[in-house]
């Protein structure tokens, strides 16, 4: 189909391009384009200005920072420039090293083609509720800063920016200019895990689970679960951390840690979840997949956990 | 409303060109309807088929997905790029003959400038067929040479690592 017309812009500045969001209401940020470009192409969105991000300097970047905590608490995080493509977040030694959950979910989006053009700011700011970027920055507490046509900036968690579908809480006149992901020490035993159930290889996700597991001791058996995270997409109005199923995991001794537990945290989060029916998958089935989906990533998540205590050796 | 029209200069194939353009034209309809630049095909023209691939900058991306507008000041290399003439065929070319790596061709173009890409990242280093697939797997092929595609790019893979 061929896209209603609109006006093009392509500011050098980010306040620049912020002050021209402000002056416009109605104007639509461009990054990678591969989700805007084809909601025009289907003329679902209709829009008198499209303002490209593309032409302004250093915002495709991945780089290390470092975050106050408060006295002695300062802590390293990893930066990510909005406009910094899938492709490169996925094959970035520093993501994989630093934050390989983040890695992990660049890698599947969609296919090749897509993830040399898509951007990891375009798909938070577009903010599809089962969009993989979107449920593992929630699982993985990610800081959003948002630059504003004032020249002041914010920095907002994850939790607080997603508001719904497609809707963040970005205001007028503002701009995702970056996103941080705080870095676990590396004494750490953490385990990651990214599933999702599309229709087809490369097709947009339908249910999406991202997990984080921290096992703390040093002695196989008796170690303890002291963190978990376990975020979904797909499973309501935008992605969502199920606390409950965390509960069920979080302070357990690792040898308590068995099948019936796993199921019992994957369990809740099904239950937790409310899906919406679509043409080819009825919510009963995505439910059901939830379940499925949770209980192998925090499987997978927790067996790294043990693959890195044991220096490689699976058990 | 009158139509904005803006003039757009990158390099195509090596050779600079000025088109003026809609804000709202795809590079592939600009690439193939202004530059007569027929290779990269429109299948599905929404980042599906991957019939459309070319690259930008090296990378391969779906230039039906992108607007010509966007590609101010890149290198767009499409699969008229890649070799010099019939008896200058870039190797992903020649192996693809070789291999019968296709049957209608519609996808070829895609295939080819999708492998070439990947080629490129891996510097050398030899994929593994599930590694080849994947890098593959924007490019949708009806008549089903997935088989003799996957050993063509292998080949090549293995020619580049030997350099």
């Amino acid at each position: 189909m061929i896209t209603k017309p609109f006006e093009y812009v392509a500011p050098g500045t980010l306040l620049e391009a912020c002050e021209f969001l402000n002056k416009h209401d109605d104007a639509k940020v461009l990054a990678g384009g591969q989700s805007l470009l084809p909601i025009l192409k289907l003329n679902m969105a209709e829009i008198p200005y499209l303002v490209d991000l593309k032409r302004i300097p250093n915002m495709s970047y991945i780089r290390i920072g470092r975050e106050s905590g408060g006295g002695n608490k300062d802590r390293d995080t990893l930066i990510v420039g909005a406009l910094t493509t899938h492709a490169e977040i996925a094959q970035s030694e520093l993501v994989k090293s630093a934050v390989p959950l983040l890695a992990e979910t660049a890698k599947g989006i969609g296919h090749p083609l897509v993830r040399n053009r898509g951007t990891i700011g375009g798909s938070l700011a577009h903010c599809d509720p089962a969009a993989d970027f979107c449920v593992s920055a929630l699982a993985l507490d990610a800081s959003m800063t948002l630059a504003k046509f004032d020249g002041s900036k914010r920095v907002l968690p994850a939790h607080d920016f997603f508001q719904g579908t497609f809707a963040t809480a970005l205001e007028k006149g503002e701009i995702l200019e970056s996103i941080s992901f705080s870095i676990p020490p590396p004494q750490n035993n953490t385990g990651h895990a990214f599933e999702k159930l599309t229709l087809g290889h490369g097709d947009f996700p339908l249910i999406v689970a991202s997990v984080l597991v921290s096992m703390d001791g040093a002695k196989q058996g008796d170690r303890t679960c002291t963190d978990v995270a376990i975020a979904l997409g797909g499973v309501s109005d935008r992605a969502v951390r199920i606390d409950q199923a965390e509960q069920v995991l979080r302070g357990k001794k690792e040898k308590d840690i068995g099948f019936e537990e796993l199921d019992r945290a994957a369990s809740i989060a099904s239950d937790e979840s409310k899906p919406e029916a679509d043409l080819e998958v009825s919510a009963e089935y995505k439910k059901r997949m939830v379940r499925i989906l949770v209980r192998r990533a925090l499987s997978r998540a927790i067996g790294m956990t043990r693959e890195k205590s044991t220096g490689g050796v699976a058990n | 409303m009158a139509l904005q029209t803006v003039k757009v200069s990158f390099d195509v194939n090596g050779t600079r060109k000025t088109v003026e353009v809609e804000p709202r034209d795809s590079l592939l309809d600009t690439l193939r309807d202004n530059l007569g630049l027929t290779g990269p095909k429109k299948g599905c023209d929404e980042t599906v088929c991957g019939a459309c691939a070319v690259l930008v900058n090296g990378k391969s991306i779906c230039s039906c997905t992108m607007l010509a507008v966007e590609a101010e000041g890149s290198k767009v290399t499409t699969i008229e790029g890649l070799s010099g003439s019939e008896d200058d065929l870039d190797p992903l070319q020649k192996a693809f003959v070789q291999h019968d790596a296709l049957q209608c061709a519609f996808c070829t173009s895609g295939q080819i400038i999708s492998a070439k890409s990947y080629l490129d990242e891996l510097k050398g280093n030899v994929p593994s067929e599930e590694e080849i697939k994947e890098a593959l797997s924007g490019n949708l092929c009806r008549c089903g040479c997935y088989n003799n595609i996957v050993e063509a790019v292998a080949e090549v893979a293995a020619a580049r690592s030997k350099r």
